[in-house]
Protein backbone atom coordinates (compact mmCIF):
# COMPACT_ATOMS: atom_id res chain seq x y z
CA UNK A 1 0.00 0.00 0.00
CA UNK A 2 1.45 3.11 -0.95
CA UNK A 3 1.86 6.54 1.32
CA UNK A 4 -1.15 9.19 1.22
CA UNK A 5 -0.87 11.45 -1.73
CA UNK A 6 -1.26 14.80 -0.72
CA UNK A 7 -4.18 16.49 -2.51
CA UNK A 8 -2.22 18.03 -5.39
CA UNK A 9 -0.03 15.25 -6.44
CA UNK A 10 -3.14 13.11 -6.36
CA UNK A 11 -5.20 15.51 -8.38
CA UNK A 12 -2.05 15.83 -11.12
CA UNK A 13 -2.50 12.04 -11.33
CA UNK A 14 -5.92 12.07 -11.81
CA UNK A 15 -5.58 15.18 -14.54
CA UNK A 16 -3.16 12.50 -16.42
CA UNK A 17 -5.85 9.45 -15.82
CA UNK A 18 -7.89 10.96 -18.93
CA UNK A 19 -4.61 10.95 -21.37
CA UNK A 20 -1.71 13.27 -21.86
CA UNK A 21 -1.82 16.61 -20.47
CA UNK A 22 0.21 20.09 -20.72
CA UNK A 23 1.14 21.80 -18.17
CA UNK A 24 -1.33 24.34 -19.10
CA UNK A 25 -4.16 21.39 -19.33
CA UNK A 26 -3.07 20.23 -16.06
CA UNK A 27 -3.42 23.27 -14.56
CA UNK A 28 -7.08 23.47 -15.83
CA UNK A 29 -7.43 19.81 -15.69
CA UNK A 30 -6.62 20.20 -11.55
CA UNK A 31 -8.75 23.47 -10.92
CA UNK A 32 -11.51 21.36 -12.42
CA UNK A 33 -11.27 18.30 -10.90
CA UNK A 34 -11.06 19.99 -7.17
CA UNK A 35 -13.96 22.49 -7.68
CA UNK A 36 -11.84 25.35 -8.34
CA UNK A 37 -10.24 24.82 -5.06
CA UNK A 38 -6.80 23.43 -5.63
CA UNK A 39 -5.20 26.34 -8.21
CA UNK A 40 -2.02 24.49 -9.48
CA UNK A 41 0.77 27.73 -10.03
CA UNK A 42 3.73 27.22 -12.24
CA UNK A 43 6.55 27.09 -9.79
CA UNK A 44 4.53 24.29 -7.63
CA UNK A 45 3.58 22.52 -10.88
CA UNK A 46 6.70 22.07 -12.22
CA UNK A 47 8.10 20.61 -8.88
CA UNK A 48 6.03 18.16 -8.29
CA UNK A 49 6.11 16.91 -12.28
CA UNK A 50 9.97 16.69 -11.52
CA UNK A 51 9.38 15.02 -8.27
CA UNK A 52 6.77 12.52 -9.84
CA UNK A 53 9.01 12.00 -12.87
CA UNK A 54 11.84 11.51 -10.75
CA UNK A 55 9.56 8.44 -8.81
CA UNK A 56 8.91 7.16 -12.06
CA UNK A 57 4.43 7.93 -11.63
CA UNK A 58 4.84 10.40 -14.14
CA UNK A 59 6.46 9.79 -17.88
CA UNK A 60 7.40 12.44 -20.68
CA UNK A 61 4.78 12.52 -23.62
CA UNK A 62 6.04 14.26 -26.63
CA UNK A 63 6.47 17.86 -27.40
CA UNK A 64 5.00 20.16 -29.85
CA UNK A 65 4.94 24.12 -30.35
CA UNK A 66 1.61 25.93 -30.75
CA UNK A 67 1.58 29.55 -31.53
CA UNK A 68 5.11 29.96 -30.78
CA UNK A 69 4.84 28.56 -27.24
CA UNK A 70 6.75 25.25 -26.28
CA UNK A 71 4.03 22.57 -25.29
CA UNK A 72 5.85 19.42 -23.35
CA UNK A 73 3.31 16.58 -22.59
CA UNK A 74 2.99 14.34 -19.47
CA UNK A 75 1.63 10.77 -19.49
CA UNK A 76 0.80 8.16 -16.17
CA UNK A 77 3.23 5.93 -16.32
CA UNK A 78 1.74 2.45 -15.11
CA UNK A 79 3.12 2.84 -11.91
CA UNK A 80 1.59 5.88 -11.76
CA UNK A 81 -1.44 4.20 -12.96
CA UNK A 82 -1.29 1.49 -10.39
CA UNK A 83 -0.56 4.16 -7.61
CA UNK A 84 -3.45 6.52 -8.31
CA UNK A 85 -6.24 3.20 -8.15
CA UNK A 86 -4.63 2.52 -5.02
CA UNK A 87 -4.81 5.79 -3.48
CA UNK A 88 -8.73 6.25 -5.11
CA UNK A 89 -9.24 2.99 -3.09
CA UNK A 90 -8.21 4.41 -0.27
CA UNK A 91 -9.97 7.76 -0.18
CA UNK A 92 -13.59 5.62 -1.58
CA UNK A 93 -13.05 3.76 1.44
CA UNK A 94 -12.60 6.52 4.35
CA UNK A 95 -15.67 8.23 2.32
CA UNK A 96 -17.80 5.25 2.42
CA UNK A 97 -17.19 4.88 6.01
CA UNK A 98 -17.63 8.91 7.01
CA UNK A 99 -21.29 8.57 4.58
CA UNK A 100 -22.51 5.80 6.45
CA UNK A 101 -21.93 7.66 9.81
CA UNK A 102 -23.06 10.68 8.69
CA UNK A 103 -26.57 8.76 7.77
CA UNK A 104 -26.46 7.00 10.79
CA UNK A 105 -26.19 10.46 12.52
CA UNK A 106 -29.07 11.22 10.56
CA UNK A 107 -27.51 13.39 7.66
CA UNK A 108 -28.47 13.22 4.45
CA UNK A 109 -26.29 13.52 1.65
CA UNK B 1 8.55 46.09 -19.02
CA UNK B 2 5.78 43.38 -20.92
CA UNK B 3 4.52 40.28 -19.25
CA UNK B 4 6.87 38.05 -20.37
CA UNK B 5 10.00 39.97 -19.72
CA UNK B 6 8.50 39.73 -16.33
CA UNK B 7 8.20 36.75 -16.32
CA UNK B 8 11.55 35.56 -17.95
CA UNK B 9 13.15 38.15 -14.85
CA UNK B 10 11.45 35.54 -12.16
CA UNK B 11 12.65 32.70 -13.42
CA UNK B 12 16.45 33.69 -12.84
CA UNK B 13 15.43 32.34 -9.57
CA UNK B 14 16.16 28.52 -10.97
CA UNK B 15 19.62 28.03 -11.87
CA UNK B 16 21.03 28.24 -15.51
CA UNK B 17 20.70 24.43 -16.81
CA UNK B 18 17.21 24.26 -15.63
CA UNK B 19 16.52 27.08 -17.13
CA UNK B 20 18.04 25.87 -20.55
CA UNK B 21 16.13 22.99 -19.73
CA UNK B 22 12.87 24.33 -18.90
CA UNK B 23 12.59 27.76 -18.65
CA UNK B 24 10.50 28.23 -22.22
CA UNK B 25 7.92 25.32 -21.47
CA UNK B 26 7.43 27.11 -17.93
CA UNK B 27 7.19 30.40 -19.57
CA UNK B 28 4.13 29.33 -21.93
CA UNK B 29 2.08 28.14 -19.18
CA UNK B 30 2.74 31.28 -17.42
CA UNK B 31 1.50 33.14 -20.07
CA UNK B 32 -1.69 30.72 -20.99
CA UNK B 33 -2.60 31.29 -17.61
CA UNK B 34 -1.91 35.11 -17.37
CA UNK B 35 -3.77 35.38 -21.06
CA UNK B 36 -6.49 33.14 -19.22
CA UNK B 37 -7.24 35.56 -16.20
CA UNK B 38 -6.77 38.52 -18.30
CA UNK B 39 -3.43 39.70 -16.26
CA UNK B 40 -1.15 42.14 -17.33
CA UNK B 41 2.27 41.35 -14.53
CA UNK B 42 2.47 38.77 -12.50
CA UNK B 43 0.71 38.29 -9.45
CA UNK B 44 2.93 38.58 -5.70
CA UNK B 45 1.79 34.66 -5.49
CA UNK B 46 2.71 34.03 -8.43
CA UNK B 47 6.45 35.66 -8.34
CA UNK B 48 6.67 34.28 -4.53
CA UNK B 49 6.10 30.82 -6.15
CA UNK B 50 8.41 31.18 -8.61
CA UNK B 51 11.38 32.59 -6.60
CA UNK B 52 10.63 30.30 -3.87
CA UNK B 53 11.05 27.34 -5.90
CA UNK B 54 13.77 28.62 -7.71
CA UNK B 55 15.81 28.69 -5.08
CA UNK B 56 14.66 25.34 -4.19
CA UNK B 57 16.10 23.90 -7.68
CA UNK B 58 19.19 26.01 -6.80
CA UNK B 59 19.92 24.12 -3.80
CA UNK B 60 19.16 20.69 -4.79
CA UNK B 61 21.95 21.95 -7.82
CA UNK B 62 23.94 22.70 -5.42
CA UNK B 63 24.11 18.77 -3.99
CA UNK B 64 23.84 17.26 -7.81
CA UNK B 65 27.37 16.27 -6.84
CA UNK B 66 25.97 13.20 -4.65
CA UNK B 67 23.01 10.62 -6.00
CA UNK B 68 19.51 10.99 -4.70
CA UNK B 69 19.75 8.40 -2.01
CA UNK B 70 22.86 10.35 -0.15
CA UNK B 71 21.74 13.67 -0.68
CA UNK B 72 17.90 12.63 1.27
CA UNK B 73 20.08 10.89 3.99
CA UNK B 74 22.37 13.97 4.13
CA UNK B 75 19.15 16.08 4.20
CA UNK B 76 17.76 14.03 7.04
CA UNK B 77 20.50 13.74 9.42
CA UNK B 78 21.08 17.60 9.43
CA UNK B 79 17.22 18.80 9.58
CA UNK B 80 17.65 16.41 12.75
CA UNK B 81 21.07 18.01 14.04
CA UNK B 82 19.29 21.23 12.68
CA UNK B 83 15.90 21.03 15.05
CA UNK B 84 18.24 19.21 17.68
CA UNK B 85 20.72 21.91 17.80
CA UNK B 86 17.97 24.50 17.87
CA UNK B 87 16.29 22.70 20.91
CA UNK B 88 19.62 22.33 22.60
CA UNK B 89 20.37 26.08 22.45
CA UNK B 90 16.71 26.97 23.28
CA UNK B 91 16.68 24.55 26.58
CA UNK B 92 20.29 25.50 27.69
CA UNK B 93 21.03 29.09 26.90
CA UNK B 94 17.83 30.82 26.16
CA UNK B 95 14.87 29.47 28.34
CA UNK B 96 15.04 26.52 30.90
CA UNK B 97 10.70 26.17 31.99
CA UNK B 98 11.69 23.99 35.11
CA UNK B 99 13.70 25.39 38.61
CA UNK B 100 16.50 23.73 39.70
CA UNK B 101 17.70 23.45 43.03
CA UNK B 102 20.48 26.04 43.10
CA UNK B 103 24.22 24.93 44.36
CA UNK B 104 25.82 26.35 47.62
CA UNK B 105 28.07 29.65 46.27
CA UNK B 106 31.43 27.90 47.10
CA UNK B 107 30.10 25.17 44.38
CA UNK B 108 29.22 27.30 41.72
CA UNK B 109 32.65 27.28 39.35
CA UNK B 110 31.85 31.51 38.04
CA UNK B 111 29.92 34.21 39.78
CA UNK B 112 26.45 33.48 37.71
CA UNK B 113 25.05 36.98 36.55
CA UNK B 114 21.29 36.90 37.17
CA UNK B 115 19.33 37.42 33.72
CA UNK B 116 17.39 40.58 34.95
CA UNK B 117 20.34 42.54 35.36
CA UNK B 118 21.68 42.18 31.92
CA UNK B 119 20.58 44.32 29.05
CA UNK B 120 19.37 43.96 25.84
CA UNK B 121 17.25 40.62 26.75
CA UNK B 122 14.06 40.10 24.20
CA UNK B 123 11.16 39.27 26.28
CA UNK B 124 11.65 35.98 27.88
CA UNK B 125 14.76 35.12 26.42
CA UNK B 126 18.34 35.64 26.92
CA UNK B 127 18.87 36.52 23.29
CA UNK B 128 17.37 37.08 19.54
CA UNK B 129 18.21 33.58 19.46
CA UNK B 130 15.53 32.61 21.30
CA UNK B 131 12.40 33.45 18.73
CA UNK B 132 15.06 31.94 16.45
CA UNK B 133 15.41 28.43 17.80
CA UNK B 134 11.72 28.42 18.46
CA UNK B 135 11.00 29.03 14.48
CA UNK B 136 13.71 26.78 14.04
CA UNK B 137 12.12 23.67 15.39
CA UNK B 138 9.28 24.45 12.59
CA UNK B 139 10.84 23.24 9.43
CA UNK B 140 10.81 19.94 10.65
CA UNK B 141 7.72 19.88 12.94
CA UNK B 142 6.08 20.39 9.05
CA UNK B 143 7.69 17.78 7.63
CA UNK B 144 6.47 15.20 10.51
CA UNK B 145 3.26 16.96 9.49
CA UNK B 146 3.14 15.60 5.77
CA UNK B 147 4.06 19.19 4.60
CA UNK B 148 7.47 18.36 4.02
CA UNK B 149 7.87 21.32 0.59
CA UNK B 150 6.16 23.76 3.31
CA UNK B 151 9.14 22.84 5.93
CA UNK B 152 11.72 23.45 3.17
CA UNK B 153 10.06 26.78 2.09
CA UNK B 154 9.97 28.13 5.52
CA UNK B 155 13.49 26.69 6.12
CA UNK B 156 14.71 28.86 2.86
CA UNK B 157 13.48 31.85 4.33
CA UNK B 158 14.72 31.89 7.71
CA UNK B 159 18.24 31.03 6.45
CA UNK B 160 18.68 34.96 5.37
CA UNK B 161 17.01 35.45 8.87
CA UNK B 162 19.96 33.14 10.22
CA UNK B 163 22.49 35.51 8.70
CA UNK B 164 20.86 38.86 9.44
CA UNK B 165 20.59 38.40 13.52
CA UNK B 166 24.01 39.87 14.07
CA UNK B 167 23.01 42.88 12.36
CA UNK B 168 19.17 42.76 13.73
CA UNK B 169 20.52 42.42 17.05
CA UNK B 170 22.88 45.46 16.69
CA UNK B 171 20.11 47.47 15.00
CA UNK B 172 17.79 46.64 17.75
CA UNK B 173 20.07 46.79 20.51
CA UNK B 174 19.79 43.15 21.46
CA UNK B 175 21.74 40.47 22.53
CA UNK B 176 22.56 37.80 20.01
CA UNK B 177 23.56 33.80 20.53
CA UNK B 178 27.26 32.83 19.76
CA UNK B 179 28.12 33.79 16.20
CA UNK B 180 29.21 29.67 16.00
CA UNK B 181 25.76 28.92 17.24
CA UNK B 182 24.26 30.72 13.78
CA UNK B 183 27.52 28.96 11.59
CA UNK B 184 26.51 25.66 12.73
CA UNK B 185 22.74 26.63 12.17
CA UNK B 186 23.43 27.87 8.54
CA UNK B 187 26.13 24.74 7.70
CA UNK B 188 22.74 22.77 8.80
CA UNK B 189 20.25 24.69 7.13
CA UNK B 190 21.92 24.36 3.56
CA UNK B 191 22.51 20.50 3.83
CA UNK B 192 18.68 20.01 4.99
CA UNK B 193 17.60 22.10 2.17
CA UNK B 194 19.24 19.45 -0.22
CA UNK B 195 16.57 17.36 -0.72
CA UNK B 196 12.96 16.37 0.90
CA UNK B 197 12.90 14.09 3.77
CA UNK B 198 10.59 11.29 4.52
CA UNK B 199 8.24 11.43 7.05
CA UNK B 200 9.14 7.92 8.72
CA UNK B 201 12.97 8.01 8.66
CA UNK B 202 12.50 12.17 9.57
CA UNK B 203 10.29 10.33 12.98
CA UNK B 204 13.07 8.23 13.72
CA UNK B 205 16.46 10.25 13.41
CA UNK B 206 14.14 13.51 15.02
CA UNK B 207 13.05 11.26 18.11
CA UNK B 208 16.91 10.29 18.46
CA UNK B 209 18.12 13.52 18.21
CA UNK B 210 15.62 15.65 20.05
CA UNK B 211 15.55 12.59 22.69
CA UNK B 212 19.21 13.54 23.00
CA UNK B 213 19.03 17.17 23.16
CA UNK B 214 17.02 17.44 26.03
CA UNK B 215 18.98 14.71 27.59
CA UNK B 216 21.63 17.02 27.61
CA UNK B 217 20.33 20.35 28.75
CA UNK B 218 18.59 18.06 31.56
CA UNK B 219 22.33 16.71 32.29
CA UNK B 220 23.72 20.18 31.61
CA UNK B 221 21.01 22.30 33.85
CA UNK B 222 21.64 19.87 36.79
CA UNK B 223 25.13 20.29 36.46
CA UNK B 224 24.88 23.79 36.39
CA UNK B 225 22.37 23.92 39.64
CA UNK B 226 21.39 27.62 39.04
CA UNK B 227 18.09 28.95 38.92
CA UNK B 228 19.68 31.94 36.61
CA UNK B 229 20.54 31.19 33.05
CA UNK B 230 24.34 31.80 33.10
CA UNK B 231 25.97 32.45 29.78
CA UNK B 232 25.89 29.40 27.89
CA UNK B 233 27.68 30.69 24.62
CA UNK B 234 30.75 31.79 26.45
CA UNK B 235 30.86 30.46 30.25
CA UNK B 236 33.15 27.07 30.53
CA UNK B 237 30.61 24.58 32.86
CA UNK B 238 27.79 24.28 30.54
CA UNK B 239 29.82 24.21 27.55
CA UNK B 240 31.86 21.79 29.12
CA UNK B 241 28.80 19.84 29.27
CA UNK B 242 27.73 20.32 26.22
CA UNK B 243 31.01 19.17 24.57
CA UNK B 244 31.00 16.16 26.70
CA UNK B 245 27.68 14.79 25.63
CA UNK B 246 26.94 16.17 22.00
CA UNK B 247 29.33 13.87 20.93
CA UNK B 248 26.55 11.12 22.30
CA UNK B 249 23.99 13.10 20.50
CA UNK B 250 25.55 12.36 17.70
CA UNK B 251 26.32 9.09 17.70
CA UNK B 252 22.29 8.77 18.49
CA UNK B 253 21.68 9.91 15.98
CA UNK B 254 23.98 8.72 13.28
CA UNK B 255 23.35 5.02 14.73
CA UNK B 256 20.09 5.25 13.62
CA UNK B 257 21.37 5.79 9.84
CA UNK B 258 23.86 3.39 10.37
CA UNK B 259 25.10 0.82 6.94
CA UNK B 260 27.35 1.65 4.00
CA UNK B 261 25.50 4.10 2.41
CA UNK B 262 25.25 6.82 5.60
CA UNK B 263 28.78 7.03 5.98
CA UNK B 264 28.90 10.15 3.44
CA UNK B 265 25.94 11.75 4.93
CA UNK B 266 27.28 11.01 8.56
CA UNK B 267 30.65 12.45 7.92
CA UNK B 268 29.12 15.58 6.22
CA UNK B 269 27.09 16.28 9.06
CA UNK B 270 29.64 15.00 11.55
CA UNK B 271 31.95 17.96 10.21
CA UNK B 272 29.26 20.27 10.88
CA UNK B 273 29.26 19.31 14.68
CA UNK B 274 32.76 19.00 14.62
CA UNK B 275 33.82 22.51 13.30
CA UNK B 276 30.78 24.28 15.39
CA UNK B 277 32.39 22.57 18.34
CA UNK B 278 36.08 23.57 17.27
CA UNK B 279 34.96 27.48 16.68
CA UNK B 280 33.12 26.78 19.92
CA UNK B 281 36.09 25.51 21.55
CA UNK B 282 38.11 28.65 20.42
CA UNK B 283 35.41 31.52 21.09
CA UNK B 284 35.71 30.48 25.20
CA UNK B 285 39.27 31.31 25.45
CA UNK B 286 40.48 29.13 27.88
CA UNK B 287 40.32 25.91 25.70
CA UNK B 288 42.05 26.87 22.63
CA UNK B 289 44.17 24.00 22.85
CA UNK B 290 40.68 21.59 21.72
CA UNK B 291 40.29 23.72 19.13
CA UNK B 292 42.72 22.59 16.42
CA UNK B 293 42.21 18.84 16.76
CA UNK B 294 38.60 19.12 16.40
CA UNK B 295 38.95 21.72 13.23
CA UNK B 296 41.41 18.82 12.00
CA UNK B 297 38.83 16.73 12.53
CA UNK B 298 36.53 17.94 10.34
CA UNK B 299 38.66 18.93 7.74
CA UNK B 300 39.82 15.40 7.87
CA UNK B 301 35.89 14.08 7.67
CA UNK B 302 35.23 16.86 4.56
CA UNK B 303 38.30 15.36 2.67
CA UNK B 304 36.82 11.62 3.38
CA UNK B 305 33.52 13.36 2.18
CA UNK B 306 34.62 14.66 -0.75
CA UNK B 307 36.67 11.57 -1.71
CA UNK B 308 33.79 9.12 -0.96
CA UNK B 309 31.69 11.69 -3.21
CA UNK B 310 34.29 10.93 -6.27
CA UNK B 311 34.18 7.14 -5.48
CA UNK B 312 30.49 6.98 -6.42
CA UNK B 313 30.73 9.69 -9.17
CA UNK B 314 32.97 6.88 -10.29
CA UNK B 315 35.61 10.10 -11.36
CA UNK B 316 37.68 9.26 -8.41
CA UNK B 317 41.17 7.55 -8.41
CA UNK B 318 41.13 3.50 -9.16
CA UNK B 319 41.20 1.60 -5.91
CA UNK B 320 44.60 -0.28 -5.62
CA UNK B 321 44.73 -3.92 -6.46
Amino acid sequence: MSEQLREPTYLLLAALAGGRQHGYGLVKEVAELSGGRVQLRAGTLYGALERLVGEGLVAPGGEEVVQGRLRRYYVLSNRGTQVLAEQTAQRRQTVDVVVRRLRTAGVQL
Amino acid sequence: MSLERAYRRLLLAYPAHWRAQRAEEVLSVLLDTAEARGARRPSAAEALDLVGHGLLARTAGLGAVLDARTRELTALLALASLTALSLLCLLMAEWWPWPVTPLPPEAMPEPAVPVSDWPGTPGPFLTLGGPLFLALLLPALLAMAGRPRAGRLLLLGLVPVVVAVPLIARVLELNRPALWTLCGLLAFSGLALLAPVRRGALLAVLSAAMSAAALCAVVANSASGSDERSDFYHSYDRLQNLVDHAPLAVALVLAFAAGRRAVLPAALVGAGWLAMLAAQSGARGSGRSLSLPLATGAVGLCLVAVCAALYRRGTGPEPAR
